[in-house]
């Protein structure tokens, strides 16, 4: 069942958009989706958006093949080498421990600079858990086998990760249309005079540009609590933008 | 593509009676050109379009492409089977199907192969894995290809064998020929794309033909940046060009797979959300 005809617009923010293509917090992406449909809203993902989101998953990818290529198997090597062991040996403990010194050092050198959740230690705990897995389970697995076995994961999750990216973005073929907005210099600077930065002033800008020009009711959907909804009254009140979590964003147009 | 629909008439004859035997079939209309002209041709295209190392001469890396292709045909039995089966103009049935099939159930069969050898290159060299990447999407839009192709395939051949007349007979074929002639069409351009992003990589890690068709190491400093950039947008926009082809026969090939509950895809959305810096951040620390 849909009511018609349609209330008024979501933007999405970056993170919306990768939520909906990794399928992460379900329960907040399904409530909007829901809305969206049972309320006929138009969701639109500005260029700005689609270029953020691009290029966060191909930093990320660069990242995790980096650390399990140039960290992690590196280390192992070496360690291996140190110890005068074959690498052609299957892994045991001794190659868990020396992943626990080398995620230790990691982590130490990390909090020197003031960061209190370490990319690192997700990375740590998804690679240690399928080793743990394997040994648990005594299969024989060689340090080749294991980074590689690291490695396909992430080729087939990335790959997943462009045919949803595709579906929702590239070709349109879920609940969200593309819009190319290219805001004035004076929209982005009286966002960035509310406390934002680049990118995140740039996606309010095109939402908020789009909302003057088409007088349409708008809401700006984002999960960014930290830099955006946090102020989410400023921008209200200065800039007459609403921006909302996806959980009560149709709440603010129906 | 290049096949007309034809008629045999025998005239058996079964206890006695005399039978017509009317065999609908196709033949090709040209002598088709053979594997080595068509690998010297591609070939050529893919040297003549890229920067060559002042080591190589063009001529000879086609030669050594060329025929390390047909060396692998050569050894492999069950696809020479396979084509020779599909040029015999006597056969009967739904030979392209069967063509068709044995492509994509041998590409299912070795697709964990593919993804095999893309993360054993990438752990042989300094090239960030978004360029694995996307080799790993080609193979996967391939299988996506073999399967659309199956589907029509299945349709026009399965119609041409129901026709009651040769007319109609041909016409069906006709039709199966302007329906899939595009597809192939399609994805042959992506695959060149493909092929030649892969052997510039190679040719400018390698340090004589010996090793050109699978270097040690692969080495991003011994690109040119502009021309690798270069070909792997040409690459990308044909690959995007070609998805976006694929989609209009099979609306629903692009569905998302991806499960919240699994571990890499839960840790990839955490990952994706820090700062861009604090990843920066990281990769400083190696």
């Amino acid at each position: 069942l849909t009511s018609s005809p349609s209330v008024g617009c979501f933007f999405l923010d970056a993170c919306v958009v990768l939520s909906e293509i990794l399928g992460q917090n379900p329960s907040r992406m399904e409530k909007m989706k829901k809305d969206v449909h049972f309320h006929s809203i138009s969701c639109y993902v500005s260029n700005s958006v689609e270029t953020e989101t691009r290029n966060k998953v191909q930093k990320t990818s660069d990242f995790l093949g980096s650390i399990v290529r140039d960290t992690i198997q590196y280390h192992l090597e070496e360690n291996r080498r140190k110890r005068n062991i074959p690498l052609s040996n299957p892994m045991d403990s001794n190659d868990v421990n020396a992943l626990e010194d080398l995620f230790s050092w990691y982590n130490e050198e990390i909090r020197k600079n003031n960061v209190l959740t370490s990319p690192v230690s997700l990375v740590e705990e998804w690679a240690i858990s399928f080793l743990a897995d394997k040994l648990d389970r005594r299969v024989s697995i060689t340090i080749d086998t294991f980074v590689s076995e690291l490695v396909k994961k992430l080729l087939q999750l990335t790959s997943d990760i462009e045919n949803s990216y595709d579906n929702l973005i590239t070709f349109e073929k879920s609940f969200a249309r593309k819009i190319k907005i290219v805001p004035h210099s004076s929209t982005i600077s009286a966002v960035e005079a509310l406390g934002l930065h680049e990118p995140d002033c740039d996606h309010v800008a095109a939402a908020l540009e789009n909302q003057q020009t088409t007088k349409q009711k708008m809401v700006f959907v984002t999960l960014d609590f930290a830099t955006v909804l946090d102020k989410r009254d400023e921008l209200r009140k200065n800039l007459g933008i609403v921006c909302s979590d996806p959980l009560y964003a149709a709440h603010h147009l129906v | 593509m290049d096949i007309r629909p034809m008629e045999v008439v025998e005239t058996i004859k079964k206890l006695g009676i005399k039978f017509k035997r009317i065999t609908r079939t196709f033949e090709h209309l040209a002598p088709s050109k053979t594997y080595k002209d068509y690998l010297n041709f591609e070939n050529s295209a893919t040297f003549g379009s890229v920067e060559i190392p002042k080591w190589f001469e063009a001529e000879k890396l086609i030669e050594t492409f060329s025929q390390r292709s047909i060396q692998n045909y050569e050894q492999d039995s069950e696809l020479k089977k396979a084509v020779e089966e599909l040029k015999r103009t006597d056969r009967i049935g739904r030979p392209l199907l069967s063509f068709v099939q044995f492509g994509k159930n041998r590409f299912e069969s070795a697709r964990e192969s593919y993804l095999e050898v893309e993360a054993q290159r990438f752990l042989r060299s300094n090239l960030p894995l978004s360029f694995y990447n996307k080799l790993v999407v080609f193979n996967n839009t391939y299988g996506d290809f073999l399967k659309i192709l199956e589907t029509q395939v299945r349709h026009a051949e399965s119609m041409a064998s129901y026709a009651r007349s040769f007319d109609m007979y041909g016409k069906k074929i006709y039709e199966l020929q302007k329906t899939i002639g595009p597809i192939i069409d399609k994805m042959d351009a992506c695959f060149f794309q493909y092929t030649r992003l892969k052997k510039y990589v190679s040719i400018w890690n390698a340090k004589d033909y010996e090793e050109v068709i699978a270097p040690k190491y692969l080495d991003i400093k011994n690109l040119d940046f502009a021309e690798f950039g270069k070909l792997s947008l040409e690459y990308d926009d044909r690959l995007r060009e070609t998805r976006a082809f694929l989609l209009t026969y099979d609306s629903t090939i692009f569905s998302p797979k991806i499960s919240s509950q699994d571990p890499t895809a839960k840790m990839f959305g955490k990952l994706v959300m820090f700062p861009s810096g604090s990843l920066e951040l990281q990769a400083d620390l190696h």
